[in-house]
């Protein structure tokens, strides 16, 4: 068994922490109750989470997630691989997503799941509608669906613990009710113990702002601070610098927020063109790859020794605005 | 010469005056010298002939129409003789490669959707007898269609003169511009067309010059005097970056 566990403060044990720390959650989840749940609810949960392999059939790991609230966006949470539905510990799938969770599970928590990342934005971005009471890992909930008011996002099908207002059940859908993503919690315990941090894969290193990375990153003359003005339903998020271990590479990660969805603008710097052999680069042209699956919407380019990742959702085809705009803007930098 | 870019593919699109301007030359007129021959014929109408004019104006002072004029004189002398058919388009199970290339391509299609989908209960198999027998009835007695009969009992050397002059011209003016394709003038659409374009430029202009405004996909967007070329390549496999692992768990 695998643990993986991340202080967002760098500090380590503490004490066995007591239950809710907020107020009784009322009887009909709002959005506002649910992303106060996020910052200030501690728990325990066994659950199973779902992701499409190659194939596009279902891959279903089992995880325990252990959650340590601390009434920010970024808590202190510990992401536990228990195994693969369906598959004896040690086989080779066994050891593919336990290598997975050992270098990535911190994102899975952080960006692979739902919650309210900005109450205005999501407000005003998103509906809630009540579909009625449900029984989810032996606790009473409320199925919510949260839709949003433009085509190019998610819909979001949410089974929210009646006691806590912390999600129970996790279906994400696009416009055409195509399922990507899957989170059902099989046991919940509103409590958490205490997490032990373990040394990271790679060094995660959050900043306030572009300029405090830039400062981080050593001031690289390729690196942008992108102006994304015209997506106006979504804000910056968040800004880190991520140190990869393996193989060095340094990257700057901008995640902007709608108020439930995202999108992130990657800079990774001290990188070589991979679009340098394209007739459209010796011809003078500048070359924007993209990737587009029902589930991803990926494009990446090059200025200045910066590779950039913009990626988002599938649907999100406005990111092709987004990457020619940075790449314009990188261009006259 | 400055391209639009294009949001699917690597081939760029082509400019609206050279698009124009290509679309008005004959492609299948050579001089002596073996050069696109740009002079407009004397029985040509006068609307052909002012647009000629134009399009050959238009070439000597643009380096990428000229180079388009170019290539497809180069192009023409290798296309002037007929090719010889190859021995494997005579085989059997070279055709039977191309249907089953085919029938694969509808299965995964809409079609093969739809028929996978589909509530049919199986027939009676005692009622009914060998389906070749019955296909070969209703073809004459055989399952071959009348295009393989004569593939493989009457091979041709080469294409026929007709169908490979409707070829070469095919060829020859994809090479010079996209979808280019010469029209006989219908007065009464030139206005619409003229009015629809000019409302399409000046909203291209009017959002140009405000640069982007408010949020959502603006499409292929447009190309500024001195702005870079941008051209969007799609990759085949997600790149390495976060969230395609958040998605897959692990990288695609």
């Amino acid at each position: 068994m695998l643990s993986l566990s991340t202080s967002a403060s760098g500090q380590g044990l503490t004490a066995t922490h007591s239950t809710n720390k907020g107020a009784a959650a009322p009887s009909l989840p709002t959005l506002a109750t649910m992303g106060e749940a996020f910052l200030n609810q501690d728990y325990t949960v066994e659950q199973l989470r779902r992701f499409r392999d190659e194939n596009g059939g279902i891959v279903t790991v089992r995880e325990r997630l252990e959650v340590d609230a601390d009434g920010t966006q970024r808590p202190d949470f510990a992401i536990t691989f228990l195994g693969v539905e369906g598959e004896p510990t040690g086989s080779e799938t066994y050891l593919e997503w336990q290598r997975a969770y050992e270098r990535y599970g911190s994102l899975f928590f952080r960006h692979g799941s739902f919650h309210v990342r900005d109450l205005a934005k999501a407000a005003s971005n998103y509906t809630l509608h009540d579909f009625g009471p449900v029984v989810r890992a032996g606790r009473m909930a409320r199925r919510m669906v949260v839709f949003p008011n433009l085509g190019d996002k998610a819909i979001w099908v949410v089974d929210v613990d009646s006691l806590t207002s912390l999600p129970l059940f996790i279906a994400e859908f696009d416009s055409e009710f195509q399922l990507f993503a899957n989170i059902e919690v099989v046991s919940f315990t509103a409590s958490v113990q205490a997490i032990t941090p373990t040394m990271p894969i790679g060094t995660v290193t959050p900043v306030a702002d572009f300029a405090a990375a830039d400062v981080l990153l050593g001031q690289p003359s390729g690196l942008i601070d992108p102006n994304l003005m015209f997506v106006q339903d979504y804000r910056l998020d968040s800004v880190a610098v991520h140190d990869d271990p393996i193989n060095g590479s340094r990257r700057l990660i901008m995640s902007y927020t709608d108020g439930i969805d995202q999108f992130m603008v990657v800079q990774a710097v001290n990188t070589i063109d991979p679009f340098a052999n394209l007739p459209s680069a010796t011809g003078g042209g500048h070359t924007i790859g993209r990737f587009r699956d029902p589930a991803v919407s990926a494009l990446v380019f090059w200025d200045d020794g910066v590779a950039f990742h913009i990626a988002g959702r599938g649907a999100l085809r406005r990111l092709d605005s987004v990457a020619r705009s940075v790449y314009l803007q990188a261009l006259s930098n | 010469m400055s391209l639009e870019p294009h949001d699917s593919g690597l081939r760029p699109g082509v400019a609206y005056a050279c698009r124009r301007a290509l679309a008005g030359l004959r492609l299948d007129k050579f001089d002596s010298e073996g050069a696109v021959d740009l002079a407009v014929g004397e029985s040509a109408s006068s609307d052909i002939a002012s647009r000629g004019i134009a399009s050959r104006e238009h070439v000597a002072s643009c380096s990428f129409c000229a180079g388009r004029v170019a290539a497809v004189t180069s192009l023409a002398a290798f296309m002037a003789q007929r090719p010889v058919a190859p021995d494997a388009i005579h085989s059997s199970e070279f055709l039977d490669a191309i249907y089953q290339q085919a029938s694969e391509e509808v299965e995964r299609g809409a079609l093969g959707r739809w028929v996978e989908g589909a509530k049919v209960a199986p027939p009676d198999e005692s009622q009914l007898g060998s389906w070749q027998d019955a296909i070969a009835d209703r073809a004459g007695g055989s399952v071959e269609s009348a295009v393989t009969r004569r593939l493989l009992r009457s091979p041709l050397p080469q294409p026929d003169a007709q169908v490979w002059s409707g070829v070469r011209q095919s060829i020859l003016a994809g090479v010079a511009s996209d979808r280019v394709k010469q029209r006989k003038p219908r007065r009464w659409w030139l206005g619409f067309l003229g009015a629809a374009a000019i409302i399409v430029l000046g909203l291209l202009v009017t959002e140009g010059s405000s640069g982007h405004q408010g949020s959502g996909y603006r499409g292929s967007g447009y190309q500024d005097a001195g702005q870079p070329v941008i051209v969007f390549a799609d990759l085949d496999r997600a790149p390495d970056v976060d969230f395609a692992i958040v998605r897959y768990g692990t990288r695609r």
